[in-house]
């Protein structure tokens, strides 16, 4: 198999749609869940698919879209700070006003007490206490202060965020399917064949032509969740960057075989057909 | 000169690993688990009689409590009673003993199929990864035969390995096959699977005209030791274990089933054998998470360490980093090979049951994912040229380990004895010795509502193993492998193994023992009885109570 990519397949109309079918899942079941405040999650994605839009078509003003994000939802407070530092990091810290790191800074500070009702830094009682029975089971202060801490607390909550962030199984098989977290609602995000297209697009991700963008994004919205106290629908603003990463995957896949390129995405539509009306019933 | 070196490093390795499996290896877990108690006895009773619990002919696999235990474990236990006697110590000994000889192993292993360049360094970046592995030290420090099935299936591949350059080395490599097929069921899966991927590989140099005469002789020993095993594969017994953890058993509701859809829509909606597919699967990309191998671990209490996943939290970078290498790296030959197919093969068996993220099960996984990020690390430790640069970060990698060992400490010696007790049925020793205490002329109930306590009691009672099996039967030696019926009340001697009866129980003059949920301090009250003895957890919370009846 050759790495290079030189010029990436299209997708005629009739796979357009059906990449869309399957990529309507996580949005569905997201509907399906939370009917009240539905606008807390979908205008941020809005307003990233609108940057990427504007990034795409090189329209300068896009990083302005991120500074909005918190005003939609406050957990979305660090995103547009860690997105853009990761940014300017990718590019060597050029080709972005520093004037939008300046506002992101100042919302941070403007918001953050708000934000911090809303983090793992917010007090535990029970965690406390059960560090507190730890302590003294040890031989010595050195060793029970090494191993249980006060920064183990928070440490502990952002790792428990952050592997579940990471975990295939969370996005496609939402989690272990005997496995129920009771601060998740464990939606179904992308049929399970799609891991497939992932895993492909991942492979190849450092030669995406939107690889700054979306690697800032991923890692910023990652980052950002990962210091939630809960994370459960907020992570709906890894829709657009893991949805790219299908696509992308995708791409390079019938490109490089067009056979596995129609296995895959036809079992990807059965298990959609399959999974969406389990969705309506499973309510 | 070029030899001493790393051989040096893996002495000092190897006593790494040594003393963080032997340090208190019979001590901590503090209890001994009922499999443990159960594999010690059978093994006490085969050295006394030649039978097992149930009078059976040194079986092909152990009936014990109807779960059928591989054979292997329990017959290495036997010769070492005669030397350690009846111990925590010596059921946990070979689980240890194999545990170790797996370093050596897993170093010469690497040497043989890794390219020159790598070669050295990469062995001994693994062996040292092994052993401080949370994973295999867990099951080199207690009675599980997933640690032996390991090393004779390494063993079987680096012999295959040599045999590619010394054809006779095949039939050596075929009788460690043979053997780890025995060993432990979820080698009867990854072992046949290996050695069909080998033999494909390197088809054209096992099947030349020269080798014909060797490999019909491997193929046949190979085959001759997996005979008992085959001989028993459709008996009652054999599938029972099979069927009742498969996920695929289409008897069972399947994860994700719907309730109360009619019947036409039912067979889409809750088809069954897509809903299987979506859970192996599921199970299958478990072993590979990042969340289950640095976070969660294992969840089964007795199969990890609080506060302590299979791996180090420092080691994702490189076991991502890595994962790309192994795929991208062609230049790494067969370490590729046999590291990929390792690693796919690996979960296969332990996705197969409904069980998430079971590690005794896909053991052999420790390996290949040992690999991938040694072989980041090393490339890693290769980014720095200059020398300080070099001895900073090594210094920092000292560092980490010792923070890991630090952090293993804790958890081994520390949380897991004071919060896991309970999983490891911890205080069966202990009512042991109140027992040798009692009145041997009164009769005793021990409660086993929860549990097959006897075979702790037989355990630590050393009770004779004849008389153990003529006062009880189950099934005859015919329909041993095939009877699944169990007989759960047991008589050993005066004590009766069996549930509470309070009301003809507290009628006669006897002591009752049993958990703090069949004798509650309400019921001692209500039926005034005497408390002889309390045992506790190291918690402090009651763990077994041993009461004298008052029928006066």
């Amino acid at each position: 198999m050759k790495t290079k990519i030189s010029r990436l397949s299209k997708f005629n109309l009739f796979e357009q749609f059906l990449l869309l079918v399957c990529l309507s899942l996580w949005p569905v079941s997201l509907m399906l869940v939370s009917t009240n405040n539905l606008l807390i999650y979908f205008i941020p994605e809005l307003l990233i698919l609108a940057a990427y839009f504007f990034y795409y078509r090189k329209i300068s003003f896009w990083p302005i879209l991120f500074l909005c994000l918190p005003f939609t939802n406050i957990k979305l407070l660090p995103l547009p700070l860690l997105f853009i530092t990761l940014y300017l990091f990718f590019n060597h810290f050029k080709k972005l006003k520093l004037i939008y790191l300046f506002g992101a800074i100042s919302l941070l500070i403007i918001f953050l007490p708000n934000f911090r009702k809303q983090s793992i830094f917010v007090y535990d009682y029970e965690a406390n206490q059960s560090l507190i029975r730890k302590i003294y089971l040890y031989p010595n202060i050195y060793l029970a202060r090494f191993s249980q801490n006060k920064i183990n607390l928070y440490f502990d909550k952002a790792t428990n965020n952050f592997f579940g962030l990471i975990d295939p199984n969370n996005y496609f098989f939402a989690f272990h399917p005997r496995e129920i977290i009771s601060t998740n609602h464990n939606l179904n995000k992308y049929p399970f064949p799609s891991l497939i297209f992932v895993l492909f697009g991942l492979y190849y991700f450092l030669k995406h032509p939107q690889f700054k963008f979306i690697a800032s994004l991923i890692l910023g919205s990652i980052i950002n969740l990962s210091l939630l106290n809960n994370y459960d629908l907020a992570d709906f603003i890894l829709y657009l960057p893991l949805s790219l990463t299908i696509v992308y995957g995708a791409q390079v896949m019938k490109q490089k075989n067009q056979k596995i390129f129609y296995l895959t995405l036809s079992s990807c539509i059965i298990i959609t057909i399959f999974e969406l009306p389990r969705l309506f019933l499973a309510r | 000169m070029k030899f001493i070196k790393p051989l040096i490093l893996l002495f000092l390795i190897i006593g790494i690993g040594f003393f963080l499996r032997f340090y208190k290896l019979g001590q901590i877990p503090a209890g001994l688990y009922l499999d443990e108690a159960a594999q010690g006895y059978n093994a006490y009773s085969i050295l006394k009689t030649g039978k097992d619990e149930y009078g059976k002919n040194f079986p092909i696999i152990f009936r014990s409590f109807g779960d059928f235990k591989t054979p292997l474990y329990i017959y290495l236990i036997v010769p070492l009673i005669p030397i350690f006697d009846l111990t925590k110590f010596t059921v946990r000994f070979p689980s240890f003993f194999f545990s170790v000889l797996t370093f050596p192993l897993l170093y010469l292993l690497i040497l043989e199929i890794s390219p020159k360049k790598v070669r050295y360094p990469l062995a001994l970046i693994s062996t040292l990864l092994l052993s401080i592995s949370p994973w295999h030290i867990l099951f080199g420090r207690t009675n599980f035969e997933c640690n032996v099935a390991l090393f004779l299936l390494l063993a079987g591949i680096y012999l295959f390995f040599k045999g590619l350059k010394i054809p006779k080395l095949f039939i050596l490599s075929a009788l460690f096959f043979g053997l780890s097929f025995s060993a432990y069921h979820s080698e009867r899966i990854i072992s046949p699977l290996i050695v069909f991927a080998l033999a494909i590989r390197y088809r054209q140099t096992i099947f030349n005209k020269k080798n014909r005469a060797v490999i019909i002789v491997s193929t046949l020993i190979g085959l001759l030791i997996v005979l008992p095993t085959l001989s028993v594969i459709s008996t009652a017994g054999f599938a029972s274990r099979a069927t009742t953890l498969s996920i695929f058993n289409f008897s069972r509701i399947p994860a994700g089933f719907i309730p109360n859809i009619p019947p036409p829509f039912n067979f889409i909606i809750n088809n069954h054998l897509v809903l299987s597919i979506k859970e192996f699967l599921s199970l299958y990309f478990s072993y590979f998470s990042p969340r289950n191998m640095f976070y969660l671990g294992d969840s089964g209490p007795r199969s990890s360490f609080p506060e302590l996943a299979t791996f180090y939290i420092w080691q994702l970078p490189f076991y991502i980093l890595g994962l790309f290498l192994i795929l991208k790296d062609k230049k790494l030959a067969d370490l590729r090979f046999l590291t990929l197919i390792f690693f796919f093969v690996s979960p296969v068996p332990a996705a197969l049951t409904s069980d998430p993220y079971s590690t005794i099960r896909a053991l052999p996984l420790v390996i290949p994912q040992l690999i991938i990020i040694s072989l980041s690390l090393l490339r890693f430790f290769r980014l720095f040229k200059p020398i300080y640069l070099k001895i900073i970060v090594f210094s920092v990698f000292i560092l980490t380990i010792t923070f890991s060992l630090i952090h293993l400490y804790s958890s081994v010696f520390i949380l897991n004895e004071y919060f896991r007790a309970k999983d490891w049925n911890y205080g069966w020793q202990q009512v042991t010795e109140e027992i040798k205490k009692l009145d041997p002329k009164l009769p005793i109930v021990v409660d086993n509502a929860r549990g097959e306590a006897y075979s702790q009691l037989l355990f630590f009672l050393k009770k004779d193993p004849l008389t153990y099996q003529t006062n009880n039967f189950e099934v005859t030696p015919n329909e041993y492998y095939s009877n699944l019926s169990r007989q759960t009340n047991k008589k050993i001697d005066q004590i009766s193994v069996r549930s509470i009866d309070w009301v003809p129980d507290t009628k006669v003059n006897q002591y009752l023992i049993g958990d703090y949920l069949a004798i509650s301090q309400e019921q001692i009250k209500t039926n005034k009885l005497q408390l002889i003895a309390e045992i506790k957890y190291p918690d402090s919370s009651p763990a077994f109570i041993i009461t004298k009846t008052n029928p006066e």
